[in-house]
């Protein structure tokens, strides 16, 4: 895809890790060094799926193995779309490097540090109330938010998003710069000009940087011209993070909803440009329309019947309130409170090391009354971890259907969630709740139709909620975003819109459950 | 307590007034204010933000503005909060005679967005003559310059 003439940068592999989804993964002296950096290691300890083998026993997979999928995936994508061996090696760098920033037992922990970092006060000795109250406001919005204009492109994440710690490590790692700089702009014809080279590997990293986030409107100095492309195949509906995690978490749990015919899927990749906007638009051809669907189904039952079940989900909801209030207490002596100062520090200080599944499950285990307060609520979540057990699900009702309207007057009209409600309105009993609720929801795509998006696109203008010249910026951002078909004549159009996939119809499928749990 | 009422709450607090957001001023400074505060270790809610012609721009919390407050229950600030509101306060406070309110909130927020996000490697003065081709209204480089020593005396920059 470059049109530079100087003669590009090999990639040779110069030693190989075993993988039981890919097969040998080839690594390049490059990557080779920043996998054996302790920084790296580290993700060995850190479980992909967090507490879901305590259900799914044989879903021990952990995020070291996952970067090094999701590299030798990106890197598939990168040669289907003609990426030059530089733009090969910074993208397989960004893929091996995006998860280095991420919490033990994943997801689980980082929304904990989400929720303690926010603005406003949170009571964990109302923790059960605090649980009633979000799956209701959740409900309750169910079908409002659907109609909202956003970005999904968009620069910034929340700084303590896994994400963002992610490029706070890599920005104050030597060694992985003085990685970059020896194996790779060091005899680069590409860098031979560049008086300065810690420069150039500074803008390397800005670049990396950019791509774990997703931030496409970055300024690279070097990929300027494909940089959209690349960024676009490691975030967005179609992207190597996911296909990666769908296949892996399918053979460890045991589940085989994640599986899909991913060698179609890459075979059938392609670039277009926006007419518009003249943007790169990454999609797949009109023979690639079966494989994109099956993907997207796939990650639907895998949402619904592995990290949505009854006992997975409040496993991890338990740990999310456990650690909130190991971060908020005063009393509490967790040495991660300040997250983003270690993650800064790794080098000097090495307590990000070890920080991992390992050393949380005895910090967990070490809680004792006894020794220093812990609200009760907290408490009784502590003991079920500590003892290997689950809550005990009491009720649920589930709703799995392709009218919004029907799926939440399912869930809105409810015994559990009529219950729900009638005890919130009374703040004296509300405060007093003895049972988990939760709710959780998954949609087969989050984007609209373009008749339907440009109608909200019409109306979000004469309400003044978005200005008339935003408009183009939302529809390339859809492009981005959401799965796109590339015609023979390189224009892009989006998935959902084609009458030859079953998304046409089906796009707004979901999944909807809510359930309590006995405390 | 819902997100309206947290961002008006927020709001409030760092400007020193009641609004119902029906300005744009109002709203651009909320923009301003949310972003900074997201820098400064706190979040408001979910909203993620990338560069639009005013600096840091999220439609998310756009949506919200535009939503009428609930009011029902107060809004309690933690820690976190309060020690980050505290900072965003006193650089918006910081004297800035030749920038309108918003205009100063404006020049933090996209200083702070161009260094960050979009020219990671670039120094001090080259972020500046970016402010000034994206933005030809905040002109005033002693201002400019005063901002971005700010953002790195309250460590929202390295």
């Amino acid at each position: 895809m470059s049109t530079r003439k100087c003669l590009p940068y090999q990639i040779v592999v110069v030693n190989s890790i075993l993988d039981n989804v890919h097969g040998f993964i080839g690594l390049t002296e490059l990557e080779n060094r920043i996998e054996r950096l302790p920084v790296f290691k580290r993700l060995q300890n850190i479980s992909q799926l967090g507490l879901t083998n305590r259900i799914f026993p044989c879903a021990l997979h952990n995020r070291y193995i996952h970067s090094l999928g999701v590299m030798y995936i990106v890197d598939q994508m990168a040669v289907k779309l003609k990426f030059d061996p530089d733009e090969r090696q910074i993208i397989r760098l960004a893929a091996m490097l995006h998860d280095i920033g991420h919490y033990p037992f994943s997801h689980d922990v980082e929304s904990a540090y989400i929720d303690a970092k926010k603005v406003v006060t949170h009571d964990a000795e109302n923790e059960l109330f605090t649980y009633a109250n979000n799956a209701h406001e959740k409900i309750k919005n169910l079908s409002a938010k659907s109609n909202e204009l956003k970005f999904f492109m968009h620069g910034t994440d929340n700084i303590y998003h896994h994400e963002s710690i992610g490029t706070v490590v890599i920005q104050n790692s030597a060694e992985i710069k003085k990685a970059i700089l020896e194996c790779y702009v060091d005899n680069n014809p590409m860098y031979k000009n560049v008086d300065n080279k810690i420069e150039a590997v500074d803008e390397i990293i800005a670049d990396i940087s950019a791509i774990i986030t997703g931030n496409a409107q970055h300024q690279s100095k070097y990929f300027g011209e494909n940089f959209s492309a690349m960024v676009q195949i490691m975030h967005s509906e179609l992207d190597a993070d996911r296909i990666d995690y769908l296949l892996r978490d399918a053979t460890f749990s045991g589940a085989s909803y994640g599986n899909f015919d991913v060698g179609m899927l890459i075979q059938n990749l392609r670039t277009g440009i926006d007419p518009v906007s003249k943007e790169v638009i990454v999609g797949v051809t009109k023979k690639g329309i079966g494989c994109a669907e099956q993907f997207l189904l796939s990650r639907y039952f895998a949402y619904n019947q592995v990290i949505y079940h009854k006992y997975t989900s409040v496993l991890g909801c338990a740990l999310q309130s456990i650690v909130r209030w190991m971060i908020e207490d005063d009393s509490s002596a967790f040495p991660y409170k300040n997250i983003i100062n270690v993650a800064e520090r790794h080098e000097s200080d090495t307590r990000f090391y070890s920080f991992t599944d390992a050393y949380l499950i005895n910090a967990i285990n070490d809680i004792d009354p006894g020794k220093s307060p812990c609200p009760q609520p907290i408490y009784s979540l502590v003991k079920c971890l500590k003892n290997y057990q689950a809550l005990e699900m009491e009720e649920e009702v589930i709703c799995s259907g392709i009218s919004p309207e029907k799926v939440a007057n399912h869930i809105e009209t409810s015994k559990l969630y009529l219950e729900l409600e009638k005890t919130l309105a009374t703040p004296e009993v509300a405060k007093e709740i003895k049972k988990v609720y939760q709710y959780r929801e998954m949609r087969i795509t989050k984007h609209l139709p373009e008749e339907l998006f440009e109608a909200l696109l019409d109306d979000s203008i004469k309400s003044e909620a978005i200005e008339a010249d935003m408009a183009d910026s939302y529809r390339v951002d859809r492009l981005q975003d959401g799965l796109a078909i590339i015609g023979p004549d390189g224009k892009p159009s989006m998935l959902i819109d084609s009458t030859r996939s079953m998304l046409h119809d089906i796009y707004t499928l979901r999944y909807c459950v809510l359930r309590t749990y006995a405390v | 307590m819902t997100d309206v009422d947290i961002i008006h709450a927020v709001f409030k607090d760092i400007i020193g007034r009641a609004t119902d957001f029906s300005s744009f001023d109002d709203r651009l400074e909320a923009q301003k204010i949310v972003y900074l505060l997201s820098q400064a270790g706190t979040s408001c809610g979910d909203y993620p933000f990338r560069w639009y012609k005013h600096g840091p721009y999220s439609q998310q919390l756009q949506n919200t503005l535009l939503k009428k407050a609930d009011g029902m229950q107060p809004v309690v600030f933690s820690e976190t909060g309060k020690a980050a509101l505290s900072k965003i306060k006193k650089m918006k406070e910081e004297s800035h005679a030749g920038y309108s309110d918003s205009q100063w909130l404006e020049a933090l927020g996209s200083i702070h967005y161009l260094q960050k996000y979009m020219y990671p490697t670039y120094g001090q003065d080259n972020i500046i003559e970016e402010l000034k081709t994206y933005k030809p209204l905040l002109k005033e480089c002693h201002l400019n310059k005063r901002a971005y020593t700010l953002l790195k005396e309250n460590l929202l920059l390295p």
